[in-house]
């Protein structure tokens, strides 16, 4: 049986940890109760972070974003500051699961479950995220790419949770996009996805550029000599044609049901092409 | 066309408020005092021999009340599909299952059952059986499997090496000459999937053995009669003391349970005969997916001959399909696919073999179409073909080469009506037909197109197979009417348009007529819902019951009113004289003009009587008709295919219910989507089923649908009830050859084989660039 367990505050969560070794904290369940089913091994408690009010704000300055870790997607989606500043995150959560999922679903959870195909983690790369842990006696920050460690692996100790994820907001002018290539239009685990963000000059010029690609590889893939091939140029078709191919050289996805390494290679390059179209 | 009161309006539907509110049963519902669970174990190798079976420690597992292998179950071969119950001769049923058997044919095929006081003890206690396997060689494609070098999956096959039943052969004229007179010929082979039905209801079943010996089965079968009579065959109990019922309603069925469902019925039946106590199985979603019937999944050839002015002249298809373990629909399914095929089009010179081939795969049974679909996405892909070698709109060709009232076809009965020629015109004119080849510009990465496909269906399964329908209508003593049918509804709306064929034909208000249904006690014999027959059928022998009531009603009256009954009518449940206005008279006035139903069956009554109508009927048969048009987009930098939108013109000759007939025709449409884009079902080199969970197995979702708009082009056929033909089917006909028709006019690339799925239209646009 497993004992389940609603803290009202952090606190009382770690009372709550400490008494029960080898329980699980669970957020939206979209992942956890999934993998509880699918394996049988119940761990012996379940912490639900659904009522700790301070893991499911958000806050912002002018220059950071502060996204509680029990933010639901759907909020995320509602979210002004997200969809006019973040937009590769609002895309991002437009296309992760489906309605349900979208409002269970958190942006601690897609963390931490580190999967290849989670949908936030790629413009979390680009934002250059901060993820801030706790636990009962200890506080710490880390970039997403330091956090997430391998598939389904975090820099996460036993004893610590994800309290927030911290973004900052790009300076005027950046722009941002998520495109996912996905089996169908919902509840699709991504085959290939790219995040974009990129800041031009007034000619057109790519002043920074970051990239960041889903289920191209163990985790989030990240190829600075695309990004450098394609900084000081124009996005001309041309050009990303060429660096679509130090993409696809460079990416390292697995064969599964849902694609072959091979087509998810050309996939994760053409994805540059739709940079062509945005300004 | 002629008006009615109540046929050819969209009333409520009977089951509205259950369904809206919840309160709706289904046999997942049922809890019976004492009632077990029964769990299944299933053969993880795709073929093998099982040495030996050890079942001591699950049944020494407290909570365990029986468990069942091929030991203690009966040894009787049977075909768990209604065809072993409707087969006529010549032609022999195949019969190739036990309910266990000491050889397993495909992965998730039946080992042994356990019952227990729930279904965590039944599940824990399948892992203390001891299994001992000898795997045997196992073959997975049909067309290998018909080779001399593989292994044969049954051993009684008499047209040949793994081949199940009888072959299907059509001819009619002399396609070799006919052949040589053609100006343009072409020929191609076509690859489809497996699909499956993913009703939302798995399959289940509630048995319960009576201390008398009377066994009552609550279950998910679409055909509760056959159900029976398959069941009493199996366990060798008289029919009389079985009873199948749904309870009322089923979750969806699509054809995966024309007789048992999976096999729920018979391993209850078997568990509880075993426990002396009520047993429940209920698959899983997984069970469902790699153990119940799938579509038939097969290659198909079609050679198509024409004339220079695009007049086609002589067709030679072929199909072979993989039917899996077990043979289930599969000497039918191949039989459909040729009719329909050679069905649809004036074509002089015509010959189809089909076959089915066993392999060491999920049993491939009935679904949606029936064989239709496939061979239709191969037939439409050609017609397309031929039409740009002739340089000629496949609008037009169409036009041109469709069957008329009349025309000779290899069919067995007439083509009595036809609206086939409007649903192409009107869906063209919809889908804006002009636009095509105009929709892109040199350098668009997104790629539209439009295509179209067409094609017909049956309204039942005779004069193939045997098919008749009864009915009972019994006038309560107050007036108001009751419907007794054997035809399940499962979610086809059967449970209204019945009792709204019956208010119509009788002259009763709707409101007083109710309807029992789906239950072998309390119906007389119906083969249930397949064929899209149920409507046209069961609808034809309501309207049979109906008149004798009616008559009896009129007799009687005719007495009373002094009048002869020809100069009698009923409207509104009043029986009055023709010519006469019927008035609701409340007033005692002389002399008695009319009389309500409600005072007839009361004075009946009270001089010991009861009108009872009996309908008995053996149906004709009728086609109905239908062109999809769809329109896609093809992104070439990801393969992604989209469907934009889907126009369904169909001709269901009268429709007694327009609501629920655009309701079969959209979701229709939305599983053709599917077939022709996303769903399939693959196999890895160990024969397991890869796609066997909702997240594996691509249906379309609520975001996926395309707008939609279905077309009713009504017809009057002169063989069904109020002019009704069959419709339930149809939906999904010809939707994938409308979509990979576009895809082809959006690309120029033709793929032979669906799914569309985008990591194939992805190379193949590579290969192409
Ligand atoms: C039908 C369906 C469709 C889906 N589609 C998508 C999709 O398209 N894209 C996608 O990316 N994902 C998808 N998912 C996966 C899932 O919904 C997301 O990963 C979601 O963000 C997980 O969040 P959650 O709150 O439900 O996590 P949970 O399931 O509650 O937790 C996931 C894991 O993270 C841990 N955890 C959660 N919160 C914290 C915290 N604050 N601190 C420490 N550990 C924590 C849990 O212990 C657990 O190990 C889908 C899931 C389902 C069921």
């Amino acid at each position: 049986m497993m004992e389940i367990f609603f803290p009202d505050s952090l606190d009382e969560l770690w009372a709550i940890m400490s008494a029960n070794p080898g329980g699980a904290v669970m957020a939206g369940g979209t992942d956890l109760l999934v993998r509880i089913r699918k394996t049988g091994r119940k761990p012996p408690a379940l912490f639900c972070l659904e009522r700790i009010d301070e893991l499911k704000q958000i806050r912002e300055n002018e220059k950071v974003i502060f996204i509680g870790a029990y933010v639901t997607h759907q909020r995320l989606l509602e979210n002004l500051t997200v969809q006019k500043r973040l937009r590769a995150l609002w895309d991002a959560v437009s296309v992760l699961g489906s309605p349900p999922v979208r409002h269970s679903g958190t942006i601690g959870g897609n963390l931490c479950t580190a999967s290849p195909a989670g949908d936030t983690l790629p413009p979390l790369y680009v934002f250059g995220a901060e993820v801030d842990i706790r636990s009962k006696s200890n506080k710490r920050s880390v970039s997403v790419a330091e956090f997430i460690t391998g598939p389904g692996r975090t820099s996460l100790h036993s004893g610590e949770i994800v309290t927030r994820v911290s973004i900052p907001l790009p300076a005027p002018g950046t722009i941002s996009r998520y495109y996912k290539a996905g089996k169908r239009k919902a509840m699709a685990i991504t085959v290939a996805s790219m995040a974009v963000q990129a800041k031009k000059d007034e000619n057109g010029i790519i002043e920074l550029i970051k990239l960041a690609w889903g289920s191209a590889g163990a985790t989030v893939v990240t190829l600075p000599e695309a990004e450098e091939f394609l900084r000081g140029h124009t996005l001309s078709e041309e050009r990303l044609r060429q660096a679509g191919k130090l993409v696809s050289a460079g990416v390292t996805p697995i064969d599964d049901i849902r694609g072959s390494a091979a087509y998810r290679r050309m996939v994760a390059g053409n994805l540059l092409l739709r940079l062509a179209h945005e300004n | 066309m002629k008006n009615y009161n109540v046929v050819g309006h969209s009333v409520r539907r009977f089951d509205a408020v259950e369904k809206a509110t919840g309160t709706a049963t289904f046999t997942t519902d049922i809890k019976l005092p004492g009632m077990l669970y029964g769990k299944v174990l299933r053969s993880p190798h795709p073929h093998a021999r099982i040495i030996s079976i050890d079942t001591t420690e699950a049944e020494k597992m407290p909570g365990v009340k029986a468990a069942a292998t091929y030991k203690n179950t009966p040894r009787v071969k049977y075909n768990g599909a209604a065809t072993s119950m409707i087969t006529l001769p010549p032609m022999a049923p195949v019969e190739d299952q036990y309910v266990f058997d000491n050889v397993v044919r495909y992965v998730g095929d039946e080992v042994a059952a356990v019952a227990a006081i729930s279904e965590a003890v039944a599940e824990a206690a399948l892992k203390l059986i001891k299994v001992e396997y000898e795997a045997l060689p196992a073959v997975y494609d049909p067309l290998e499997a018909v080779s001399p070098a593989t292994p044969e999956v049954h051993k009684e096959c008499r047209e040949g090496k793994n081949i199940s039943g009888d072959l299907t052969k059509l001819n009619m004229g002399d396609v070799e000459k006919g052949f040589a007179e053609c100006d343009v010929v072409i020929e191609d082979t076509f690859k489809v999937p497996v699909q499956k039905q993913v009703q939302m209801e798995t399959q289940s079943a509630v048995a319960q053995v009576g201390l008398d010996g009377k066994i009552t089965v609550w279950s998910t079968t679409q055909a509760p009669h056959p159900c029976k009579m398959i069941l009493s065959k199996v366990f060798n109990i008289p029919q009389s003391k079985l009873r199948v019922l749904n309870p009322p309603y089923i979750g969806g069925g699509f054809g995966v349970r024309i007789g048992f469902s999976g096999k729920a019925e018979p391993i209850a039946v078997a568990l509880s005969m075993l426990a002396k106590r009520p047993v429940k199985v209920v698959y899983t979603r997984e069970e469902d997916f790699i153990a119940s019937d799938t579509r038939h999944a097969g290659y198909i050839t079609v050679k198509l001959g024409a004339k220079k002015d695009g007049a086609f002249h002589c067709i030679d298809m072929n199909a072979t399909l993989n039917t899996g373990a077990y043979a289930s629909w599969g000497v039918e399914a191949p039989a459909v696919l040729g009719c329909m095929g050679l069905a649809v089009y004036r074509i002089p010179n015509q010959n189809y073999i089909g076959r089915s081939v066993y392999t060491n795969t999920t049993p491939a049974g009935a679904m949606r179409g029936f064989g239709n679909p496939q061979g239709i996405f191969a037939l439409e892909s050609a017609v397309d073909m031929i039409a740009e070698k002739l340089g000629m709109d496949p609008v037009e060709l169409r036009l041109k080469n469709i069957i008329q009232v009349g025309d000779p076809w290899v069919l067995p009965y007439q083509c009595a009506s036809t609206g086939l020629a409007e649903c192409i015109e009107r869906g063209a004119k919809s889908i804006g037909w002009e636009r095509r080849s105009k929709l892109n510009r040199p350098g668009d990465k997104i790629l539209r197109g439009i295509g179209i496909g067409v094609g017909t269906h049956c309204s039942n399964a005779w004069p193939w197979f045997g098919d008749y329908s009864n009915a009972y209508v019994t006038v309560h003593q107050d007036g108001s009417v009751h419907l007794a049918t054997g035809v399940p509804d499962m979610g086809t709306g059967t449970s209204t348009t019945l009792p709204q064929i019956l208010a119509e034909a009788l002259g009763v208000e709707l409101e007083s007529v109710s309807i029992t249904f789906a239950d072998t006690q309390a119906t007389p014999f119906e083969i249930g819902s397949h064929a899209s027959r149920t409507c046209y059928c069961a609808g034809n022998a309501v309207v049979a019951a109906a008149q004798d009531v009616r008559k009896q009603l009129l007799d009687y009256a005719a007495e009373l009113l002094k009048v002869p009954p020809e100069k009698l009518d009923i409207k509104n449940s009043i029986i009055y004289i023709m010519g006469e206005t019927a008035v609701d008279c409340s007033c005692s006035c002389a002399p008695v003009r009319q009389i309500s139903l409600k005072e007839i069956a009361w004075r009946a009554h009270q001089q010991n009587k009861q009108f009872i109508g009996v309908g008995r009927i053996i149906p004709e048969n009728a086609p109905p008709w239908h062109a999809h048009l769809a329109e896609v987009e093809v992104d070439t930098e990801t393969g992604q295919v989209r469907v934009i939108k889907v126009v369904a013109a169909h001709d269901a000759g009268k429709v007694i219910n327009p609501v629920i007939v655009e309701g079969q025709i959209q979701g229709g449409v939305l599983q053709g989507v599917g077939y022709a884009i996303s769903e399939e079902i693959r196999y890895n080199d160990k024969g397991k089923q890869l796609h066997d969970a909702f997240h594996k197995y691509m249906l379309p979702t609520a975001e996926d649908v395309p707008e939609m708009e279905a077309i009713i082009v009504e017809t009057n056929e002169p063989t069904g009830p109020f002019g009704a033909k069959g419709v339930g089917e149809c939906g999904m006909v010809p939707t994938a050859p409308a979509i990979t028709n576009a895809f082809y006019n959006a690309t120029g690339i033709r793929l032979k084989e669906i799914p569309l799925t985008q990591e194939k239209v992805f190379m193949a646009l590579k290969e192409r660039a």
